[in-house]
């Protein structure tokens, strides 16, 4: 199979996956207000948008978007370091989700 | 094969089934949970001949799983790749100390899947061919001793899978570990070998079974003794096992076989008919993995290979040398 057919063929998997994306994200952001709203108790919160990003992270460059793939991979293993060591800084790693959300929106719609 | 990918991500299934549906040779089922992949598995007409797993999963990961598959005799030796994100060492390394053959990071491309794939093909159709040394071995270890057959054979020089012991792996699992892990990841690591003196003479006297047992026996002195650290072991065979361990600052070898020798002292090792078998082992030089990386990590492996063989024959040339010199200083 040719790479332009094998292009063709992740059409629609590449499809479905903008429309996870899209959810995910709004997910993430959804989480990360919580995070910002009840620091106390972001943990949880924060394991569900490292597993988001885990997603994001493992198809990512597969399909084309590979600097959303490292943006993701990045926070993900960001998050999972200030979740073994609470007392870090956190701020930096809201950046580094911050960074994905902004690349999702960039490749969900483009004309923002 | 028959492929079996289980991960909680559905755009990482279709992108397998994608992927592998682009090779005629391999057809692909897919499972969103462990749950589900083992609800598969219970249908016997449906035998799986590799596995692809991702290793972060909710609720049941793909390291149980892999747990579970190695603890049955159908998928005891069947290839069990690891899906996982780059640079995910301590992951990995759970994943190989639970029995996986090896691993795939992701994002993968369709070039290395394929490559991967066709190696692990190699692995499944020597898994099902009755002369191979894996099937004499699971076939030793199920097999009461008096009902060998008299022409199941261990070669002495081949790898020898091992079941069942916490930190051993299969010998090609090992070479994959090495070969894969970045080499940041490796540096800092320890690559070490022992060798079971004397091998040749316990080879030829001991039954396939019986030696089959003293191997088994020793990896587990051996991968019990490097803890606390995290160590990796496996049987290259001739009688020497390689390992990989983590977080050794500075290792007294002197110390660590001493220990050994001494565990597997306690063991009290004998053959089926009774025998009490004197099983000691020597060490080579340990080697520091630092930027090392694909073959030179594989040499590194070899190395500590050959480096305690020579210690194995240097030990046994000076015990003979002892009364000539003794009777040359008189």
């Amino acid at each position: 199979m040719s790479a332009l057919a094998i292009s063709d063929g992740l059409a629609p998997i590449r499809s479905r996956f903008l429309d996870l994306l899209d959810a995910r994200q709004t997910a993430i952001h959804a989480d990360l207000e919580f995070v910002f709203a009840h620091p106390e108790r972001a943990g949880p919160a924060l394991e569900r948008i490292m597993a988001d990003l885990h997603k994001i992270a493992g198809t990512s460059g597969t399909l084309g978007f590979a600097d959303l793939g490292d943006r993701a991979r990045r926070a993900e293993y960001a998050i999972a370091d200030l979740l073994d060591a609470p007392s870090g800084p956190a701020t930096p790693v809201y950046m580094l989700i911050i960074d994905v959300l902004e690349a999702a929106l960039d490749i969900l719609d483009p004309a923002t | 094969m028959h492929i079996l990918a289980v991960d909680d991500d559905p755009i990482i299934l279709d992108l397998l089934t994608h992927f592998i549906e682009d090779m005629p040779e391999h057809t692909v089922t897919t499972a969103l949970s462990v749950t589900d992949a083992l609800g598969l598995m219970v249908k016997p007409e449906q035998p799986f001949d590799c596995f692809l797993l991702d290793i972060v999963m909710p609720g049941t990961d793909g390291i149980e799983l892999c747990k579970i598959l190695r603890g049955t005799d159908r998928y005891r030796t069947t290839p069990i790749l690891m899906l996982t994100a780059m640079a995910d060492k301590g992951h990995i390394d759970s994943a190989f100390a639970a029995g996986a053959s090896d691993y795939i990071t992701k994002p993968f491309e369709l070039n290395s899947l394929k490559g991967r794939l066709s190696l692990v093909e190699q692995i499944a159709r020597e898994q099902r061919e009755p002369t191979s040394q894996t099937y004499a071995t699971q076939a030793l270890l199920g097999m009461s001793p008096d009902d060998l057959a008299d022409e199941m054979t261990i070669d002495l020089h081949q790898p020898l899978p091992i079941y069942d012991v916490e930190g051993v792996i299969e010998n090609s699992a090992m070479e994959n570990y090495v070969t894969q892990l970045s080499r940041k990841s490796l540096c800092g690591s320890v690559v070490m070998a022992f060798t079971i003196r004397h091998i040749a003479d316990l080879h030829a006297c001991l039954s396939p079974y019986d030696f089959t047992c003293v191997v088994t026996d020793v990896s587990e002195a051996i991968a019990d003794c490097l803890l606390p650290t995290h160590r990796l072991v496996s049987y290259a065979g001739n009688g020497t096992f390689v390992c990989v361990v983590e977080g050794a600052a500075q290792i007294d070898m002197e110390r660590l076989v001493d220990h050994i020798n001494l565990y597997i002292n306690a063991m009290e090792l004998s053959a089926s008919d009774g025998t009490a078998l004197n099983i000691r082992v020597c060490a080579g030089r340990p080697a520091r993995l630092i930027w090392r990386k694909g073959d030179s990590a594989i040499d590194a492996l070899h190395q500590a290979h050959i480096s305690a063989e020579e210690a194995a024959d240097r030990l046994t040339r000076d015990m003979g040398s002892i009364w000539t010199v003794s009777h040359s200083v008189a």
